[in-house]
């Protein structure tokens, strides 16, 4: 399988009042194609900052660097802003905005809106163009007639299946999606999600997705691969199964037991103590040492570096040929009872 | 005994609007219906999940119960006294027993306070300590309570704090008046995962600890099922299912009840997910048609769904579902 988005070292820093802020700090990654790539951390993890960086949303002031950014065969740290503009977004890599529900101009129609994209990156025909949005409401759940609509005419589920029926209509090779599902409610979120996975089957251009949220039950039912990301760097990554199945680092332990799930009424519920780290602060250890109870004198010291732990499950942690003790450890709620 | 009896609550709102879109866009005047003929009650010490999709009127429900808004019909009895009818003496006694725990705690909080002084304001406002010394007493076992170190955190701004110190710093609002009803409108949505099974054991222990019941209102069912005790679902405005949160979770009965926890996403990447038996989307409860409000979206619809509204039914004890698939 060929990768179509390949990130090696990736860092972003912002320079503000209070010194550089680390907000994504050599993070490395492939999405393959067709695949579905699940990114979850908590807020102010830079999973967001991440995908600015991919899309070029980032501000000029934040500096951007990487030993690799390369989707398909460009490399995006130098192709030109109007190469970028007019051949790889939409056509290659689409975005589905956090709260895509605002992200439609009011007083634009949204088919109107679908379409404009079409037209400004293709020479088809306006009855082309609209014929495709057509389509692609159609594979969303939304009826032709409603491209006439304006979008305080929508719901909110609608305004979010007509984002992606707007991201999807080029084709891309890549959508990234950052929080697609939050802020709507169960079923709606439920539909969407199911959409999206019928257009993969449906449609015989699948694209990759970069699916990013901090519900780790919306990753779980959506992607192939997951990545866990915590204080800017990428802590865990694995195959889904394997990353549910056999964690390896510690926060990732914490995070399994930290979920609450209707399937397992009985199981107590437990938190990570602490907060994330400040992304200012020069911390020479692991980012995690504050909240890690397994944690050591190395830990503060050093930072752990990518290991391989099992083929294709990569992990930053000193202490991985400890997991089996720590993967029953951290069930216990009194082991994460402590303060640093 | 309960604490509270809430019988055929209505809460309607009216719209009327402007004349001139009344004659040119031909709109016309109606009711929304968010709350209509809704009916529980909730024992001491008890903690009742509500739960529901937006503008199902969860929300407003509490406002009433908190007598911020006054119903349009039905009554809420809070230990066997009628609210509607109490005077300023015992509404005063009502607003130091019945406490709010709010969503968003960075909006929550006024900026410019102290913690101390946040977690001070009830009991200055209801002047219920007699001294300084007291009130400082009660403030600081609060804070601690609350699961805060009061000697760091007295001091702090609220713009010092992360959400969950924030959010306990609200929940220590709410409980420093030792209120006997704890009403919680979604109070982990703005919190970080890893932190919001603290914030559940907060509430769980303190209502264990201190014997308040509470309304947890929430539209995660997750959540919902791991710290209520009874859970109650909505649709549009109408109470659909209520019974031991186990029960409804495990044996949903109200086909909108089975939808809804269907959806509900699972954190494990083998989970084959139903698909729930539902179609369309939730309307908004505006002049909503007779017979069930649940009909348009209703696979199991039949034909006496369309004239007469279902009323609840015990079917199981303790388990109760409006729906005339079991009649």
């Amino acid at each position: 399988m060929d990768n179509i988005l390949n990130i090696k070292n990736l860092k972003t820093h912002y320079s503000s009042e209070e010194g550089i802020v680390k907000a994504v700090d050599g993070v490395s990654f492939c999405v393959g194609e067709n695949q579905v790539f699940g990114l979850a951390g908590e807020s102010g993890c830079g999973k967001s900052t991440l995908i600015r960086t991919i899309m070029r949303l980032v501000p000029k002031s934040a500096k951007v660097t990487a030993d690799r950014l390369q989707f398909k065969e460009y490399n995006l740290l130098t192709v030109s802003d109007q190469f970028f503009r007019e051949k790889i977004l939409w056509q290659g890599i689409s975005l589905v905005p956090q709260s895509a529900m605002n992200a439609l101009n009011p007083v634009y129609r949204v088919g109107d809106q679908c379409t404009e994209a079409i037209l400004a990156h293709t020479d088809f025909s306006k009855a082309e163009a609209e014929k495709t949005v057509v389509k692609m409401f159609d594979a969303v759940g939304l009826q032709a007639g409603l491209m006439k609509a304006y979008p305080h005419e929508f719901s909110g589920g609608m305004r979010q299946r007509a984002m992606l029926a707007m991201s999807l209509v080029l084709t891309p090779e890549l959508v990234v999606m950052d929080e697609p599902t939050t802020g709507l409610d169960v079923l709606v979120q439920e539909r969407i999600l199911r959409n999206l996975k019928e257009i993969r089957e449906k449609t015989k251009t699948s694209a990759a997705i970069l699916l990013i949220t901090h519900d780790i039950s919306v990753i779980a039912g959506m992607s192939d691969r997951i990545g866990i990301m915590y204080a800017g760097k990428l802590m865990e990554t694995a195959d889904a199964m394997d990353l549910f199945n056999d964690p390896y680092h510690p926060y990732t332990l914490g995070l399994k037991n930290a979920f609450p799930s209707i399937k397992a009424l009985d199981r107590e519920l437990i938190s990570i103590p602490g907060s994330p780290p400040n992304l200012t602060q020069t911390i020479p250890g692991c980012l995690f040492y504050d909240r890690c109870p397994f944690s050591i004198d190395i830990c503060r010291d050093k930072r752990p570096e990518e290991i391989e732990v099992q083929p294709n499950h990569f992990v930053q942690c000193h202490r991985t040929e400890h997991v089996k003790e720590f993967r029953k450890l951290a069930g216990e709620k009194k082991t994460w009872q402590f303060s640093k | 005994m309960a604490i509270l009896e809430i019988n055929n609550l209505k809460q309607y709102f009216y719209i009327n609007p402007p004349l001139l879109s009344r004659l040119v866009s031909k709109k016309k005047p109606g009711i929304i219906k968010a709350v209509d003929d809704v009916s529980f009650s909730l024992a001491k010490g008890e903690i009742l999940g509500v739960a529901g999709e937006s503008g199902c009127g969860k929300s407003t429900t509490c406002l009433s119960i908190a007598k911020l808004r006054e119903p349009t019909a039905g009554t809420i009895h809070y230990k066997g006294k009628n609210i509607a009818g109490m005077v300023k003496s015992e509404i005063r006694d009502y607003r130091k027993e019945v406490q709010l725990i709010f969503q968003d705690p960075y909006e929550s909080l006024n900026p410019r306070f102290r913690v101390f002084d946040l977690v001070a304001e009830p009991l200055r406002a209801l002047s219920v300590c007699n001294s300084k010394e007291e009130l400082t007493q009660r403030v600081t076992a609060t804070i601690a309570m609350a699961g805060l170190n009061p000697k760091d955190y007295i001091k702090k701004h609220p713009h010092q704090m992360s959400g969950g110190e924030r959010q306990r710093v609200g929940i220590a609002q709410a409980l420093v008046l030792e209120p006997e009803l704890v009403i919680a409108d979604e109070p982990l949505s703005m919190l970080d995962v890893s932190i919001r099974a603290g914030i559940l054991d907060l509430i769980r222990d303190l209502s264990h600890r201190m014997n308040f019941s509470c309304i947890y209102v929430s539209h995660d069912l997750s959540i919902l099922s791991n710290i209520s005790e009874r859970l109650m679902i909505m649709y549009l405005g109408k109470v659909v299912e209520i019974g031991r949160t186990r029960d409804v979770i495990t044996n949903p009965m109200h086909p909108y009840a089975q939808a809804l926890i269907a959806a509900v996403p699972i954190p494990d990447p083998a989970y084959k997910r139903p698909i729930p038996d539902i179609r369309g989307e939730v309307s908004q409860p505006i002049d909503p048609p007779p017979g069930c409000r649940f009909q348009t979206r209703c696979l199991k619809v039949m034909d006496i769904c369309r004239t007469q509204e279902p009323s609840m039914m015990e079917l199981e004890p303790g388990h109760s579902v409006a729906c005339h698939f079991y009649r």
